[in-house]
């Protein structure tokens, strides 16, 4: 048995903000990470000001508070304690970007801040963990706006330096349902197109508009209204879910600094169940992207969007050629890697979908394309992360598959058997899951097995 | 010296001891006192602090630990477990004495450790806010500090500031209270809250609107003071700008005073006053325009005034024309499609699947119409239903509808019961042999049936119909009653074809397939089966009653006021499983809601009882979303989506439902009744019935709501919602709390659409506003538009 995933920071000091008479200056720890040399304990990837910093700062904020917010409380579980996980920052020549994960797993965040809105003195691409600290949130949101921000993440020194008795180290066991989230998320962004656009103040009227509270299942569609969107209670072709929506008034504090907002969706129709969402706060030298689960009550790691590309097995060495190639990219373009790996462009995005599945990949929606942004992850437990794909394996390798006729599979599984129609549009089964949630969360195992069976027929005979 | 028997009895004496003055040495030498192997578990070991971080024990475990560590060395790091497990165990719930005598007498806990708890947020269990919570009031963490602060024990000045402090720490709101509300209580003059400007400056940006207008009060008092630090005000200010409108419109009237500051820049206040155009009250968007105006940049807001309030731009910027934001009524909007479709029965082939997907949502009356038919006709009921029957018994937590597991399992295990009465045995307890054994004490008594438990019990009685079908005690049949159309209506000459092919009609099954049949058909239709017609309530009022709390107000006036519906039918007779069509005349409505089950199924059900009429069903959903209005209701939503597809005859009392569910507590059927308001008004019923259903639960509901959804509903429906205005404000008194709201949307609606007011009854209405209050200038800008 695999043991539950965790992350180990390791910071040679704390992160800090430090103010004299000319400016600020922001340190961000670092904490282990990869560069296109390898890995590294105190990778150091940027230093220089940054054009904006009442932005920075409060986006900065911002990720801190999802980071460390429960947006849904399940019952009996007040007082459990999830350690939020520190932000992930990646650096590449195109600027950098901070990721964040809510403890409930049902919003995701990012800061986009652009090459442009920095005045670079040292950029080295990599990834990696950066502190932020109690003490560095209050400073960050006392910092004002017209001081110079100097940034650094990481220490050039520390590469040469003993570490000194600073060492801040702790060890964070992080859910397998958070790891997953974090990952599919990524995909489930490819998989949404651009809605609706805001600009000027109908973007604070709208975030202002959404509710502070809701039930648990609420989900409630936005729709345009003129130079406005409103807020429906039913889906319509090109809506876009706002499922608890007051989780996306986390925008709140950057409202002052808004210039647009996008509203990203996958396609909706009247009969639509309640759908994942993506909104883009963009300010001037940086974008905030929020993504937002299809229930307050589900985190991502139950959407499932990831099991599709997984059944079209991924061959692990094509994998492995594509993963090589990678290098920090900002904008992985699909036609280019087939061409460098010798691959057609179709087998292509399985591929990505499934490095994204190892949080190898992030999405941009405003490249419209993946970037590359290892995690600190495990490639071997993507069968952990998965169960309903490893569950899949399983009954083909039992048996338990067989054809029913009509592009229907019978699937037998724990003394139950479920017929499963293999459609162009839409798979169905008979069992409960997919009953709940028709597709919405990606295939339930029995059609997984049946569309892995359907690619190999393998005889034996079913002992599930 | 008293020995304890356990650990529990020293924290028990603690009271006494302190109150013959012992010291912390005395309290040691009492802990002592504790039988060792008891005393010694309290180590302060990191497993122990971490429980003690998060639980909530209510009693002073923290105090072993420190005096364990005062006389006998014990190590204990001092970490954030060690503050929080002193947050919440530093005394009992109930008493103060134990915190106050520690920290007035241990040094280092009140000078070093006890500051700590203004930078540890804590969390669910443990926080000062929720131990505030719990506690006696006057006792808590909360008082102990203002009464430490008074006698001079803590620095007062270090407490006002390490509150600000904390402010800016971003912990979460309600967490965040502990420390506004503490700060407010010490009531620091202007001095003292000058001393702390760059803190209250910070606060404004916090995303706790508390804690944006305790900041904003205090920098006013400040700036009324002379002690405000003007540039730096500037800078930060635009982000509360954005915040609760009373802070917002405080921070415009400082910047309005200091925009000629010589230290001050222009271009600054200019940006900040900028800013304030985005907020969504009227008030804050007033004060921009004006100080934009001011300083001679009118301009900006010109450029926004497609985006601000009508009323506003008309009032302030003249020749900039509002901009009307409509949305479009799509035919997914609740209500806008109404057009029937043939029904698909169940067939063996799908019926395993189609059930699964009905017990899934448990919400679809019609579903249940077509399962009926399905079950009453099938030869393979048992072997289709039997992978479904765990999930069909699996319970439903608002219950009302636990019908569908006993009627599976029936369908599986034909020799079941179904729904037998329940009894209720009272028992006792007798000794035989030394050992207490619980005994039957007189007679089971019978309690409701289930018919008697729902609101509508005819559906009850006609799955009994079918469990017998199922049962083999009835011949299997094509039921009478099942819709021929997605409104729910039966083709006569279906009902006559099923009626001579079938076998002796089931009474409930044959009184609901006549309530199907149209009106025009059904005299025809009930003669053709020779069978009674159904008797149906064909009029009902709704009178809203009142009882007060006796707590009042300063003023006099009752605290809280409870209203309920009260519903008044012609027969006053309840309606049975033979007579579904009757409406029960409800007196205590609220009494007889509980008594009555509304689960989600039934208000659906509900409204397929007679197609033709809204009554039976607004009966019903009338007092299910009026406890929506104030709390969770699980069949608000299934009430609103019943009555959007109910192919019936509206009324005023049909209307109440819509009016109680734009002013229901959750947005998302507020949402759902703006656009069922869009759809209906005037297809279903012309704005003047519908306002009188509105006027008629105005005294239940809030006003700000009808505003808010109302303006939802403008922009999908903006003459609608002009028109209903029209003829329900001459209908409320003007001075009910909120009718400001509501001639401001009146204003601006007709100023967004080029509306003239010019309804007579409406102007006498509106002329008799008199003053300078918001409402009397809408009322006074409405009537200008002639």
């Amino acid at each position: 048995m695999i043991a539950a995933p965790s992350v180990s920071y390791r910071y040679a000091s704390p992160s800090a903000l430090s103010s004299d008479g000319t400016g600020s200056r922001l340190s961000l720890a670092t904490s282990g990470g990869s560069t296109p040399a390898g890995e590294v304990d105190s990778p150091y990837f940027f230093q220089g000001f940054v054009e904006r910093p009442a932005v920075v700062a409060q986006a900065l904020l911002l990720l801190a508070r999802v980071a460390r917010t429960r947006f849904y409380v399940p019952p009996n579980a007040l007082a459990a304690v999830l350690r939020a996980a520190d932000p992930v920052i990646t650096a590449t020549p195109d600027g950098l970007r901070f990721e964040a994960f809510s403890v409930c797993c049902g919003v995701y965040a990012r800061l986009d801040i652009d090459a442009g809105a920095l005045d670079i003195a040292h950029l080295a691409a990599g990834v990696t963990n950066v502190d932020v600290n109690p003490p560095l949130r209050q400073a960050l949101a006392g910092l004002r706006p017209s001081e110079p921000l100097h940034l650094r993440v990481g220490e050039e020194e520390l590469r040469v330096a003993t570490l000194d008795d600073e060492l801040v180290e702790e060890s964070v066991p992080l859910p397998t349902r958070w790891l997953k989230g974090f990952a599919e998320t990524q995909v489930l962004f490819a998989g949404m197109s651009l809605r609706h656009e805001l600009s000027g103040i109908a973007v604070s009227r709208f975030i202002q508009s959404l509710p502070r509270a809701s039930s648990t299942k609420s989900a409630l569609w936005a729709t345009h209204a003129g130079r406005a969107l409103r807020l429906a209670s039913r889906p319509t072709p090109g809506a876009v879910c706002v499922a608890g929506p007051e989780r996306l008034r986390v925008l709140e504090p950057l409202l002052r600094f808004a210039t647009g907002l996008r509203a990203y969706g996958p396609d909706a129709h009247s009969d639509s169940l309640p759908m994942s969402s993506a909104w883009v706060l963009e300010m001037p030298g940086a974008r905030v992207t929020i993504g937002l689960s299809p229930e307050k009550s589900r985190g991502f790691s139950g959407e499932g969007a990831l099991l599709t590309s997984l059944a079209a097995d991924v061959e692990p060495e094509a994998l492995r050629l594509v993963s090589n190639r990678l290098a920090f990219q900002s904008r992985i373009q699909p036609g280019r890697l087939a061409a460098d790996v010798g691959l057609p462009e179709n087998d292509i995005a399985p591929i990505l979908g499934a490095l994204a599945s190892f949080g190898q990949l992030g999405f941009d929606f405003r490249a419209e394309a993946y970037f590359h942004r290892p995690l600190p992850m495990r490639t071997e437990l993507l069968d952990d992360l998965h169960p309903r794909f490893s569950d899949a394996r399983k009954l083909v390798e039992d048996g338990c598959v067989s054809d029913g006729g009509d592009s229907s599979y019978v699937v037998r599984s724990a003394e139950a058997q479920y017929r499963v129609v293999l459609g162009v549009d839409e798979d169905r089964c008979t069992c409960l899951w997919y009953t709940r949630h028709r597709g919405t969360r990606g295939p339930c195992k029995h059609v997984l097995a049946a569309r892995t069976w359907a690619g190999h027929a393998p005889e034996a005979a079913c002992t599930a | 010296m008293t020995e304890y028997k356990h650990l529990w009895d020293f924290y028990r004496d603690l009271s006494r001891l302190l109150g013959e003055g012992a010291t912390l040495r005395d309290l040691y030498e009492a802990l002592l006192m504790v039988p060792a192997d008891e005393r010694q578990r309290e180590d302060g070991s990191p497993a122990e602090l971490q429980s003690l971080s998060q639980w909530w024990s209510q009693s002073p475990s923290f105090v072993p630990i420190r005096l364990r560590e005062l006389f006998e060395g014990l190590e204990v790091p001092h970490g954030e477990d060690y503050v929080l497990a002193m947050v919440g165990h530093l005394g009992g719930r109930h008493e103060q004495e134990v915190r106050l005598h520690l920290l007035r007498h241990d040094s280092q806990l009140r000078d070093d450790l006890f500051w700590r708890i203004f930078e540890v947020e804590g969390n669910a269990g443990i926080s000062l806010a929720n131990v505030d919570k719990y506690s006696s009031r006057d006792l808590d963490w909360h008082r102990t500090v203002i009464r430490l602060v008074d006698e001079g024990t803590i620095n007062r000045a270090r407490v006002l500031r390490s509150c600000l402090e904390a402010l800016n720490r971003d912990f979460a709101s309600y967490r965040a209270g502990w420390f506004s509300k503490t700060y407010n209580a010490l009531v620091p003059d202007a001095s003292e809250a000058a001393a702390d400007q760059a803190l209250l400056r910070q606060c404004l940006g916090s995303s706790v609107t508390a804690t944006v207008s305790l900041a904003a009060t205090h920098l006013a008092l400040i700036h009324k003071q002379g002690l405000l630090e003007a540039p730096q005000f500037v800078e930060a200010c635009a982000a509360a700008l954005s915040g609760p409108k009373a802070a917002a419109v405080g921070i415009l009237r400082i910047l309005e005073t200091i925009a000629g500051d010589d230290a001050v820049s222009v271009d600054a206040v200019v940006s900040a006053a900028s800013s304030g155009l985005a907020h969504p009250h009227v008030d804050v968007q007033r004060a921009s325009i004006r100080l934009l105006q001011r300083l001679g940049r009118e301009d900006i807001a010109r450029d926004s005034s497609g985006d601000l309030a009508p009323a506003v731009v008309a009032e302030l910027l003249p020749s900039a024309a509002p901009v009307a934001a409509v949305a479009r009524l799509s035919d997914a909007t609740p209500g806008r499609s109404l057009a029937a479709a043939p029904v698909q029965p169940w067939s063996d082939e799908d019926a395993r699947e189609r059930f699964a997907e009905f017990l899934e949502f448990r919400t679809s009356a019609l579903d249940l119409e077509l399962a009926l038919a399905w079950l009453a006709i099938t030869e393979n009921a048992a072997s289709t239903l039997t992978p479904l029957l765990k999930r069909a018994l699996r319970s439903q937590p608002d219950g009302g509808d636990q019908w569908l597991g006993p009627l599976v399992q029936v369908a599986v295990d034909p020799e079941t019961i179904f729904l037998p009465r329940p009894i209720w045995q009272r028992t006792r307890m007798v000794l035989v042999d030394g050992v207490y054994v619980e005994r039957p004490d007189g007679q089971p008594t019978p309690l409701r049936t289930e018919e008697e438990r729902t609101a509508l019990p005819s559906l009850v009685t006609r799955l009994r119909e079918v469990a017998s079908i199922l049962q083999g005690r009835t011949p299997r049949r094509r039921l009478l009653a099942t819709p021929t159309d997605t409104q729910g209506w039966i083709d006569p000459d279906v009902l006559l074809e099923r009626f001579d092919s079938g076998p002796v009609p089931l009474p409930v099954d044959l009184t609901q397939a006549i309530l199907r049949i149209r009106p025009a058909d059904r005299d025809r239709i009930t003669r053709a089966l020779g069978a009674e017609r159904p008797v149906i309530t064909e009029a009902m009022s709704i009178e809203w009653t009142s009882r007060v709390s006796s707590a009042v107000r300063p003023s006099g006036s009752p605290k809280w006021i409870w209203w309920s519906p009260v519903i008044v039918a012609d027969p006053v007779t309840d309606p049975s499983p033979l007579q579904p069509a009757l409406i029960p005349s409800i007196t205590t409505s609220r009494w007889d809601l509980e008594r009555r089950q509304v689960s989600p199924l039934v208000a659906g059900a509900l409204g397929l009882v007679d197609p033709s009429s809204t009554l039976p069903f607004a009966a019903v959903a009338v007092p299910v979303m009026h406890s929506a209005t104030s709390e969770v209701n699980l069949s608000a939503g299934t009430s609103l989506s019943t009555l959007a597809s109910h192919p019936g005859v509206w009324t005023s009392e049909t209307a109440q439902v819509l009016a109680l569910g734009m002013a229901a507590l959750r947005a998302e059927h507020r949402t759902h009744a703006a656009e069922l308001f869009a759809a209906a008004i005037p297809s279903r019923i012309s704005p003047q019935q519908a306002a009188i259903g509105f006027a008629g639960c105005q005294p239940a509901i809030a006003l700000s709501r009808w505003a808010s959804s109302l303006s939802d509903a403008a922009m999908l429906a903006p003459d609608a919602v002009v028109d209903l205005l029209t003829h329900l404000l001459p209908r409320l008194p003007r001075a009910a709390r909120g009718i400001g709201a509501l001639v401001g949307l009146l204003l601006d609606e007709s100023l967004r659409h080029h509306r003239a007011v010019s309804d007579p009854a409406l102007r006498v209405w509106l002329a008799a506003f008199t003053g300078s209050s918001g409402t009397a200038k809408a009322a006074r800008g409405a009537l200008a538009l002639g």
